[in-house]
């Protein structure tokens, strides 16, 4: 017996569903970067890893460069 | 060579390449839902859309307005519909949280000249070129802008109050405004009922069919009223310039009328200008939703009979 292909049409319920998905930032497509974060250990020791690495680089640059005056109203960081 | 510090990076194989963030999209979302409750928006859509609520919004609104006459519309007026959370456009002011702004403007005018209709219709009665005139530029007004003689003639003025100041005042030239308006727009119009009597008593087949479509289009006018702006979004439009013509409506090829026009067309963007129409509404009110998408099916209506009535007007096109 020949079984029919998914239907690629959708339907009103369907499209409601997802919709509804979407607003509650549950839906698949629509996953923050954030929420998988909160979710993922491995995505917060890798995020870790790298934002040592952009710092410990951005120190090294500082310390390279030249001193030069900030901009009015600005903090030096400490 | 550095001593391993035990930690293991994580393996992306199967990790999604893109995602979409809809943090900004609460109102098309709610839109999309509130369309495919109402049965404004085809589900079908939905994977043409990509599953977007924005895309499918957009294709709803487009399928509305192709229901509603808007291939007849594009044949004389070229107008944009937009859906947006910010009523004016050019600015982010007035901006109202969990509201969305329908707006209809032109991109260009539509051009309609009436003058050997009129001359017509004069001959079937005196004062049926004033109802006609009233009927179709009454009709179109309700919905958007249309620029005639009158706005020609408050341009003149203004023209003469700057002259007076001047020395050489005699040195400038005005347009005749005045004398490119038909004698017989000055007449009163006739009632409904006597216009329908003098065109069913008439022999000349174009009038009758003229009269009966300018009949046809003010009633397709009056089904809705054009929502009125409300003070707090009328608020972002305090600096700005009148609504752009949707429709200019002359008498003769470059005639005064038009002159003052293309004149004035000069200053038309010098500010931001209000929009032709503009309907609040609340994507997350069925109701609301549905009120506004019956509002843009009237204009549409309107215009389309405009468009149906301009495609007979004697003269209108082929006039040298």
């Amino acid at each position: 017996m020949l079984q029919r292909g998914p239907k690629l049409t959708s339907t009103r319920e369907a499209v409601l569903a997802e919709l509804a998905l979407m607003l509650e930032g549950r839906h698949p497509d629509c996953e923050s970067l954030i929420g998988r974060f909160l979710r993922d250990p491995e995505y917060q020791q890798a995020t870790k890893i790298l934002s040592n690495a952009i710092q410990v680089e951005s120190y090294r640059r500082l310390a390279r460069r030249d001193e030069i005056p900030s901009p009015p109203g600005w903090l030096l960081p400490a | 060579m550095g001593r391993p510090s035990g930690v293991v990076m994580p393996k992306l194989d199967g990790v999604a390449a893109e995602y979409r963030m809809w943090a900004e999209d609460k109102l098309a979302i709610e839109l999309a839902e509130s369309l495919t409750t109402l049965g404004l928006a085809e589900p079908s859509a939905w994977e043409e859309a990509k599953r977007s609520p924005t895309g499918y919004a957009h294709t709803a609104l487009n399928r509305w307005i192709a229901l509603h006459g808007g291939e007849l519309v594009r044949q004389n007026f070229a107008l944009n519909v937009t859906i947006s959370d910010c009523p004016d456009p050019y600015s982010s002011e007035g901006e109202r949280r969990g509201l969305l702004y329908l707006l209809v403007d032109p991109e260009s005018a539509g051009y309609m000249i009436l003058g050997p209709t009129l001359e017509m219709l004069g001959d079937v009665h005196p004062r049926l070129p004033v109802t006609f005139y009233s009927l179709l530029v009454g009709a179109i007004q309700r919905w958007v802008r249309v620029y005639d003689h009158r706005d020609a003639l408050d341009r003149l003025e203004m023209w003469r109050e700057w002259a007076e100041g001047e020395a050489d005042q005699d040195e400038y030239e005005f347009p005749d405004v005045e004398g490119c308006v038909p004698p017989a727009l000055k007449l009163k119009p006739l009632s409904p009922w006597q216009v329908r009597r003098i065109a069913g008593g008439t022999d000349n087949q174009l009038s009758r069919q003229l009269v009966q479509a300018a009949l046809d289009l003010d009633s397709v006018s009056r089904r809705f009223r054009r929502p009125e702006i409300s003070e707090e979004t009328r608020e972002a439009f305090m600096d700005s310039n009148p609504p752009l013509p949707a429709l200019l409506v002359s008498f003769t090829r470059q005639d005064a009328v038009t002159g003052c026009f293309d004149e004035e067309s000069q200053t038309f963007l010098e500010a931001s200008p209000e929009p032709n129409m503009l309907v609040e509404f609340d994507p997350n009110n069925h109701a609301s939703v549905r009120r506004a998408f019956d509002i843009l099916a009237v204009l549409c209506e309107t215009m389309a009979a405009a468009s149906r009535l301009a495609a007979i007007l004697p003269g209108n096109t082929n006039e040298a």
